[in-house]
């Protein structure tokens, strides 16, 4: 089940928030809460629910070896245990194609990969499960005893399918005992309805432009095209990614969890390096906390541990060369900026910095989006004018006016409007209209919200046909 | 200064939130207990809506229940038509349109279908659906061929408040066309006179300049197929009959049909290839039905489409016709009372009344000749003006139809046999292979070996 569907705004999400709510024990409702996420989980992907629950399983035991064997050599084989099984489990249902692959360009063998659909949310849920089991092993939080509160934290619905990647120790005091209170549960209500809003109403309508303009092939398009719809996968990519997140966090704050931020408006940062702190940042802090710093950190060989780190980042994005390349991209750039760019931005206006990272950002995300290489060979030689195509169509005019009052929200809501919306609507309350009224007034720009993604989602199911069908 | 809203605001908000999440959701569950066991039709969307699954222990582990509630939710979602009004609303106006951009609209038109638009009271029970065994279709597939075998029109082009269908075809399909009509060339040889019209969309006429670069062009594929027939068969030069009439109202702006306009050109061009003198326009009475708004605004919702509705014109012959039409049901035929002109019908559908799997117009004429039309909808306009010039006309829908045009050419003995197909249909798989298994009809089953 996917978050913006509506199935899940209708049937599911009700039916989860009145039986919540209508318990009254914390018992009872964590129960809830297992019950339902399984649920979620289990109805996009009946058979891998088994594999959750198996991996869960093996977590919780590996966790309780650990603890109940401090002081002996057996939580380190525990660790390794467990992390071996959580990668090769990974390994196995993402890259087992991939690395097949490689190893037959490689040695010019001929294995078979064995075909498995991947099952959804397994690069989250085995990055959880080893962040806990790592940190267990370090004495930072003791090993959850009870199964099924282990079961919540990786099952949770809210974080399970898309992220962000919420460590154990950050919600472990909340599990036990969280406390549910108006003000979180409206500021839920406020986020998630903001997130649907992203990643129905912005995310989706960007990835149709991206069909109808980078999508195509790089000879039938022009190169404003390829422009055009590189910046529309640019915003498609956030939007969506960040929407999400942001669902993730309202339906947690309704419910008492406090997720932490994953996206602080990455498209207004001026260096890569800070791009990586405002976007998927529980993905660069896992990394950051259990791959680079352990390897020697900035301390000890910090440009071999920066190569290793990116390329595993880029690698975690999907099973194909071409995410290895956007994370080694990036890698490149952090360490280009390490070495003098920083000190050379710095001297510059702060508008050049902007330009220069929306730039590289953008340009990656061609990286990203190509995963055959000969495509993104084709696509990058258009937009740097080194092929035959012209310069600009009028077809794009007519998009781009057809799509003019969007494209402004959309790059609006790149920049933090929020902040500025709330003291405004806030602000009006104070000055004596009412704080009635503009309270009325937030509830309805939510309403609204949701009743237009809804709209869209509807319309989504449109489906006709030229010649009748049944 | 207050930073968070107060307690009072953030109840109305948590309220609101859930009163329509509850709502919407309450509405839904009222529509899962009132559902119809029989499925209900969309005259918009041209097809059935969906039916809730039967839950199995299978569907569910499979994923098959679960994908099937998520159809049935999205057919049955409360105030569907609202929310679809709404969002059809934002689409339009998520910028600005002049009169002279040009939208495309990337929708894929699956011309792999069977049948028309049910514009009339046909009931679902009347429609066959036969199976299709491509494996029987004798073509040789050229493996080489790097053109990808098409049967979906590349999405629909608006401009100056017209839609066109994009053009996707290419060689593979003028090769394959051209085999099956060479098959009934063939066997028909010195016996029937035959005609092929492969009519082009409105695309060729009124595609602007600066798009003409980015899509496949209908009168050379045409041409290609043209050139590679046999040379007993007579072509007819859609084309050239009809681009001396472009600025005429030859086709719609909202459907991807010509009209009848543009079926009265093609039909003298044709009677110029059969030795007739095609009956004057002015002088058959003529009839219209307005607003009509067809299958491309259907596709698209596009607000200039919506704001000049096409309406329908068709000429009356001046010969009268008695026409049957004919259907199987099981082994009985069934012979009802057909029209040429059902002038009742709210749009296309005055042609022939819809697609009939077969057709028989009998006239008072004593031509000696008769004609039998093998068409898919865009033969319904041009099928009328044939009954001047025969003495009877049996008009075959090669989509609905699934007996033998060779036994039929035998029983009505048939002079001229004519093919008529859009240029996209003449370039799509189902269709040939359509027309290649009607020529004597379905194999009778093989007798297994073990």
């Amino acid at each position: 089940m996917v978050f913006a569907s509506l199935i899940f705004l209708y049937v599911f999400l009700p039916l989860q928030l009145l039986a919540y709510f209508a318990a009254r024990s914390l018992a009872q409702r964590n129960a809830l809460l297992i019950l339902f996420s399984l649920a979620f989980y289990a109805w996009g992907e009946p058979i891998w629910i088994v594999l959750l629950i198996g991996s869960s399983a093996a977590d919780y035991v590996h966790g309780r070896i650990i603890e109940a064997t401090r002081g002996t050599h057996w939580p380190k084989l525990a660790l390794i245990s467990s992390v071996v099984l959580n990668l090769a489990l990974l390994g196995l249902f993402k890259y087992g194609a991939f690395a097949c692959g490689v190893v037959n360009d490689a040695l010019s063998t001929s294995f078979a990969a064995p075909q498995f659909a991947l099952p959804i949310g397994i690069s989250f849920y085995t990055f959880q499960t080893i962040s806990y089991v790592v940190d267990v092993y370090r004495g930072e939080l003791p090993a959850q005893r009870s199964f099924f509160k282990f079961l919540l934290f990786v099952s949770l619905f809210h974080q399970l399918v898309a992220g962000p990647i919420v460590r154990y120790a950050d919600i472990a005091a909340e599990i036990e005992g969280r406390r549910h209170t108006l003000a979180d549960a409206s500021a839920g209500v406020t986020r998630f309805c903001v997130g649907l809003f992203k990643k129905v109403c912005i995310a989706n309508v960007a990835g149709q432009l991206v069909v109808q303009t980078m999508a195509k092939d790089a000879g039938a398009i022009s190169v404003a095209e390829g422009w055009f719809g590189l910046l529309m996968f640019s915003l498609q990519i956030y939007f969506d990614f960040s929407g999400y997140s942001d669902m993730a966090i309202g339906l947690g704050r309704i419910c008492g969890f406090h997720y932490h931020e994953n996206f602080d408006h990455p498209y207004v940062a001026r260096s890569a390096t800070e791009f990586w702190r405002r976007w998927h940042i529980s993905l660069g802090s896992f990394f950051r906390d259990y791959v680079y710093i352990p390897l020697g950190g900035k301390q000890h060989r910090p440009y071999r541990n920066l190569l290793i780190v990116w390329g595993l980042t880029g690698l975690w994005h999907g099973a194909s060369w071409n995410f290895i390349f956007w994370g080694l991209y990036f890698g490149l750039l952090i360490a280009l900026e390490r070495l003098f760019l920083h000190r050379l931005l710095a001297a510059l206006p702060a508008a050049i910095s902007h330009v220069y990272l929306l730039f590289a950002v953008v340009l990656g995300w061609a990286l990203f989006y190509f995963e055959d290489l000969d495509r993104l060979g084709a696509f990058l030689r258009l937009i740097f004018g080194a092929s035959d195509q012209p310069g600009f169509d009028p077809a794009l005019a007519s998009m781009i006016e057809a799509n003019a009052l969007w494209l402004g929200l959309a790059l609006l809501l790149c920049v933090p409007v929020a902040p500025i919306i709330r003291a405004r609507l806030l602000g009006w309350a104070e000055r004596g209209q009412g704080p009635m009224l503009a309270g009325t007034a937030l509830a309805l720009f939510n309403l609204a919200l949701l009743l237009v993604a809804t709209a869209m989602l509807v319309g989504g199911t449109y489906n006709p046909f030229l010649y009748f069908r049944f | 200064m207050t930073s968070e809203p107060t307690k009072a605001a953030q109840i109305v908000n948590v309220a609101l939130f859930m009163l329509a999440l509850v709502g919407l959701g309450g509405l839904l569950v009222a529509e899962f207990i009132q559902r119809s066991p029989t499925p209900e039709l969309s005259i918009e969307e041209n097809r059935a809506l969906a039916v809730f699954p039967e839950p199995s222990w299978d569907a569910l582990i499979e994923g098959r229940f679960a994908h099937g509630v998520d159809e049935w939710i999205a057919d049955h979602f409360p105030a569907r038509d609202r929310f679809m009004a709404a969002n059809f609303w934002l689409e339009q106006h998520r910028g600005f349109r002049s009169e002279q951009a040009i939208t495309v609209y990337a929708v894929t038109i699956d011309n792999d279908a069977e049948l028309e638009p049910l514009d009339d009271e046909l009931g679902l029970d009347e429609l066959e659906l036969d199976e299709l065994e491509l494996d029987e279709l004798e073509l040789e597939l050229d493996e080489n061929d790097a053109d990808a075998d098409v049967s979906r029109s590349e999405g629909i082009l608006v401009v100056d408040g017209r839609a066109m269908q994009l053009f996707a075809g290419g060689p593979k399909g003028s090769r394959k066309y051209a085999a099956v009509i060479n098959e009934y060339a063939e066997a028909l040889r010195d016996k029937v006179s035959i005609y092929v019209l492969i009519v082009p969309t409105a695309q060729t006429f009124y595609l602007p300049e600066s798009y003409a670069g980015r899509v496949r062009h209908e009168p050379p594929n045409i041409a290609a197929t043209y050139a590679m027939l046999d040379s007993s068969v007579k072509t007819v030069d859609v084309v050239a009959a009809l681009a001396d009439h472009a600025s005429e109202y030859i086709y719609f702006r909202t459907d991807h049909h010509w009209t009848g306009l543009g079926a009265y050109h093609a039909y003298a061009g044709f009677c110029e290839q059969a030795g007739f003198e095609a009956v004057a326009l002015d002088s058959m009475e003529m009839g219209t039905i307005a607003p009509y708004r067809g299958s491309l605004y259907r596709y698209t919702h596009d607000e200039k489409l919506r704001g000049r509705p096409d309406q329908v014109e068709y000429w009356i012959p001046p010969v009268a016709a008695e026409v049957v039409r004919v259907t199987r049901e099981g082994r009985r035929t069934l012979v009802s009372e057909g029209a040429l002109l059902r002038t009742q019908s709210k749009g296309y559908g005055v042609f022939l009344g819809g697609d009939q799997p077969l057709l028989v117009a009998r006239t008072g004429n004593h031509t000696g000749r008769r004609a039998l039309l093998v068409k898919n909808s865009y033969g319904n306009p041009f099928a009328v003006y044939l009954v001047s010039h025969f003495d009877e006309v049996v008009i075959v829908d090669y989509r609905k139809f699934d007996a033998s045009v060779l036994a039929l050419i035998e029983d009505y003995q048939i002079t001229d046999l004519i093919f008529l197909n859009g240029a996209i249909t003449a370039n799509a798989r189902f269709h040939i292979a359509r027309l290649a298994r009607i020529m004597k009809g379905p194999k009778k089953p093989r007798r297994t070996n073990e």
